[in-house]
């Protein structure tokens, strides 16, 4: 009888442990994970349905509407795809997806910022250096061995108290009552129940996201051409795959290939602001072309398609330096199922061989702005911060800058028609940045673009 | 593998599993092979000191039982022979411990002194990194060759029991110092699986990460911002990180030996009480019978005894005590600033001394019924200046050099700013509102806890007898207490525990 007692009465502890757990996981968690929260119920409730999933980060959902494929391929698609999903992430949800689904295709997006290591200070693998992305899904993926597995290999154990008790995150918020009562009241409304989610950009509502069901957000959001300015703590060196994400993308193809589900991997397109600020995009492409190439499995990425089949590169099909936004992904989802259902030999007349090749061949163009805060720390240089042009030509072009700082300062020119792309500001200014760029051999042909930064 | 992560949680719970499977006979074999392993997850190559010394002090065990079976030696020849063999083991073993600890220190004092007199510094430098837990085995060990060198203990021949008792992993690191009496023959016997150890063990592990978790490593975000620069927190901000040091370095080593316990607990082994709230002593020598006690009393022992104790006149005494507590500063680590702190507790002891003295002069002029409010406010002015005196002293521990020391207490009484205690500045030391008020809480259960024990009271009996409402109340109020308010996870670096270096 002693035993039924005592084991009885650890029971009941744990019973109330588990009790108090999902009462703090009600106040605490739930406050910036809507999309997750979303996308799993939408992928559990079409269990059996999926033939071809779409994995990856951000660049999946806002970039590909399964709804405009299913019409082109008569298939139903899911893009299970969530922010900032790492290698490790894809390896889990492909296992998960196949696990409640007969897949017929897996498209896995290869998006270079959350498979390289981080350049500047502590060197760390993607996945350590963003856990998050990884326990938002385990957070509401059911219960199964691979759910265990996940969450075992996603971070150090010094970091399984995050990852298992959701709580323990918000832990800054303990004592933010306006916190609580405003995840309480957000769960206990009738759009968070009947999951309906949507972000308002402007006042108006003139812009938005919306969260919709099989993992696709919808996003009117324009790119201005005044954000044109971005922060760039990536430099691509020869082989920048971290080596975690190089493993985990070698288990999704090998996986797929045994249970005999044919594999595509593809890049979304990004602004070129972004991947010319990379520096080298091409050593990142070269390097998943060859893991590609050693398992015979088709990679596409859509950075290199020429503009005269996808003319995509401009700001209105932006939803920011990322992300395209529905028009983009309209355009952009058409030509990927053009591309997908080609074949790879008649497929190549649409893309060039490299990055450098694609940008030679584009019309001469300024993107944007872009700086490096860390190096310049590192160098212990901390008052000047160095900016960089973003143009699509290393020499040949020219450029006026002129500089008019807000607080009532004073216009400045910075240079005046010269080659050099670097100049430096003080980090504390800010304005209003103006580039007249024109080709050497052609001067009269001026453009500019007007960037905040 | 830190006490206060999971990997350690993972780590017990596997061995206490399997411990408890594998047939009694086999079992001290698996505590060894798991005490190795988790000794060699600092440095594998360290590993070879502690078999060192496990072989030194066993062989020297060994020999001196022989030299004792041999019958047709003369009394005098055979204590001249067992005399030679425990110098000669006690030596090895400490010179051991001298090259790794203090030879560093050793050569920098001595290239400093030949700079002093204009003579070149000698070029080889050593930097030898320190092998984890050294001194704690080390007098271990020592401890049991000297006991069987007076005959307090048999002589263990088992060579495996023998490398358990040197390496048993819940104390292996920082303690507590056990005696071959107490553990060695735990060593011998079978234990069964005992429920009320079992619970008491969890327990002593879930306070001991309470302690460590939200008091000790909260306390010392405080102590290392203000410690980092003390010239950017001069006055108040020193006296006040001073005194969350001491909270600081009490909460972190007697967390760590609560968990050693409840680990050892939980295979039915009991090991000595480190500390008997030790902040509530009415002097410093009190103090120091309650604070690190298998330390105090090994130095008692095996030092202060062997010098003469108190048996050789008052002089002696003061001079014996003295030395001891610089040896013991000294153990801490090789600078100064660990001598002078030792020193320092020394000399108060001293103090206390001619105190003593002069206050059984003056007995029979005081009220022998003094009013209880009076014994009241005595004790309690004893006890908050037994407080302030060891504070003053951790400061010097603290420092972490003579110079920083001195230029410490420059900054706190350059500055008189006392309103930094009620404008809030402390919240800007890296302890948000809230945490700082769940620490001063968690201060408060601490003392109480203390207090209790400070009366012979043993506080998890009596918790454990309770009802069983009661029980689980508080046991989910530590463990959210340390879920929500300790430090670990991805905003914290987990903490080392401060003796793990000593």
């Amino acid at each position: 009888m002693k035993w039924i007692k005592r084991t009885s009465s650890i029971l009941v502890g744990v019973l109330v442990f588990a009790v108090i757990v999902r009462v703090l996981n009600y106040m605490y968690v739930g406050g910036t994970d809507e999309e997750e929260r979303i996308l799993w119920h939408s992928f559990y409730e079409d269990t059996g349905k999926i033939d071809n999933l779409y994995l990856g980060s951000s660049h999946v959902y806002l970039d590909l509407d399964p709804y405009q494929l299913d019409q082109l391929n008569g298939q139903y698609n899911f893009n299970l795809s969530t922010p900032g999903q790492l290698m490790n992430g894809s390896y889990y949800l492909l296992k998960e997806a196949d696990r409640c689904n007969r897949l017929s295709h897996v498209y896995v997006e290869l998006y270079y910022f959350y498979n390289v290591k981080d350049n500047f200070g502590e060197d760390r693998e993607p996945i350590d250096a963003f856990v998050s992305c990884n326990w938002e899904n385990t957070d509401y993926m059911r219960l199964s061995f691979n759910k265990l597995q996940y969450m075992i290999t996603m971070a150090d154990m010094e970091k399984y108290p995050d990852i298992v008790f959701g709580f323990s995150r918000y832990r800054e918020h303990l004592d933010d009552w306006d916190y609580v009562k405003g995840t309480m009241g957000r769960k206990r409304s009738s759009k968070y129940l009947n999951y309906q989610y949507r972000i308002d950009w402007d006042d108006d509502g003139n812009m938005y996201d919306e969260y919709l069901p099989r993992g696709r957000v919808y996003s009117s959001k324009k790119y201005l051409g005044k954000q044109r300015f971005l922060i760039q703590d990536k430099i691509l060196k020869k082989n920048p795959m971290a080596e975690t994400s190089e493993a985990y993308l070698r288990k999704v193809i090998t996986y797929c290939q045994k249970r005999e589900i044919p594999i595509t991997l593809f890049i979304s397109p990004i602004y070129e602001l972004q991947l010319i600020s990379t520096e080298h995009y091409d050593n990142y492409l070269n390097q998943v072309r060859e893991i590609a190439e050693e398992y015979d499995v088709d990679i596409y990425d859509f950075n290199l398609v020429g503009e005269e089949y996808l003319p995509i590169q401009e700001p209105e099909y932006f939803r920011d330096v990322g992300h395209l936004n529905s028009t983009g992904a309209d355009l952009y989802t058409e030509f990927f199922y053009k591309i997908m259902s080609g074949g790879a030999v008649e497929n190549q007349k649409y893309f060039y061989d490299t990055y450098e090749q694609k940008l030679a061949h584009a019309k001469p163009e300024v993107y944007g702005i872009y700086f490096r805060d860390e190096e310049q720390e590192e160098e212990g240089a901390a008052t000047d911060r160095n900016m960089f042009i973003a143009s699509n030509r290393n020499e040949g072009m020219e450029y006026r800058i002129v500089m008019t700082p807000e607080e009532g300062n004073a216009q400045y020119l910075v240079q005046d028609f010269s080659e050099n792309r670097m100049f430096k500001v003080d980090r504390g200014e800010h304005g209003t940045c103006s580039i007249v760029y024109r080709m050497k051999d052609t001067p009269a042909a001026e453009q500019t673009i007007e960037i905040t930064y | 593998m830190l006490f206060n992560t999971l990997e350690y949680i993972l780590f017990l719970s596997i061995v206490v599993f399997v411990y408890y499977l594998m047939p009694k006979r086999l079992r001290y074999l698996w505590l060894l092979v798991v005490s190795y392993y988790f000794y060699m997850q600092w440095n594998p190559i360290y590993i070879s000191l502690l078999f060192l010394c496990t072989l030194i002090t066993y062989i020297g065990g060994l020999i001196l039982e022989r030299i004792k079976s041999i019958k047709t030696e003369t009394d005098e020849k055979s204590s001249r022979r067992k005399k030679t063999c425990i110098i000669l083991c006690i030596a090895t073993s400490l010179g051991i411990l001298g090259f790794f600890k203090y030879a560093t220190f050793g050569i920098s004092i001595f290239n400093r002194a030949l700079s002093y007199i204009g003579i070149t510094p000698v070029l080889w430098e050593l930097d030898i990194l320190i092998p984890v837990g050294i001194s704690f085995y080390t007098l271990q060990a020592l401890g049991y060759l000297i006991d069987v060198y007076r005959g307090d203990i048999y002589v263990e021949k088992n060579f495996f029991r023998y490398a358990l008792f040197v390496s048993f992993f819940p104390q292996l690191v920082a303690g507590p110092i056990e005696r071959s009496k107490n553990l060695l023959v735990q060593l011998h016997e079978f234990h069964s699986i005992d429920y009320d150890k079992l619970r008491k063990g969890l327990m002593l592990i879930l306070y001991g990460l309470f302690v460590k978790m939200v008091i000790a490593d909260r306390a010392a975000i405080i102590v290392d911002t203000v410690y980092g620069d003390s010239s950017a927190f001069p006055g108040f901000y020193i006296v006040v990180a001073t005194f969350f040091f001491a909270i600081q370095i009490y909460c972190d080593f007697y967390g760590y030996s609560t968990i050693a316990r409840g680990s050892a607990l939980l295979m039915g082994i009991t090991l000595m009480d480190n500390f008997q709230a030790p902040y509530f002593s009415k002097n410093v020598r009190e103090f120091w019978r309650r604070w690190h006690i298998s330390l105090s009393g090994w130095f008692r022992d095996y030092l202060y005894i062997p010098l003469g104790g108190s048996k050789k006149g008052g002089l002696r005494k003061e001079a014996n005590r003295l030395f001891v507590f610089a040896v013991s500063g000294l153990w801490h680590g090789a600078s100064l600033a660990f001598l002078s702190w030792g020193l320092l507790n020394g000399a108060y002891q001293v103090l206390e001394d001619l105190v003593d003295q002069f206050k059984q002069k003056l007995q029979p002029l005081a009220g022998k019924n003094a009013q209880m409010v009076v014994r009241f406010s005595k004790r309690l002015f004893q006890t908050m200046l037994t407080f302030f005196l060891v504070t003053v002293a951790w400061l010097f521990f603290r420092s972490g050099g003579i110079s920083e020391s001195l230029e410490m207490i420059r900054n706190l009484l350059g500055s008189q700013n006392l309103t930094i205690l009620f404008d809030g500045s402390l919240y800007e030391l890296g302890v948000a509102k809230n945490y700082m008020n769940v620490m001063l809480l968690s201060i408060l259960v601490l003392f109480i806890v203390d207090y209790q024990k400070y009366h012979g009271k043993d506080v998890v009996e009596a918790f454990l007898r309770q009802g069983w409402w009661f029980r689980i109340s508080v046991i989910m109020t530590l463990i959210f207490t340390i879920l929500l308010y300790g430090c670990y996870g991805e905003m914290y670096d987990t903490q080392q525990f401060i003796y793990f270096q000593f």
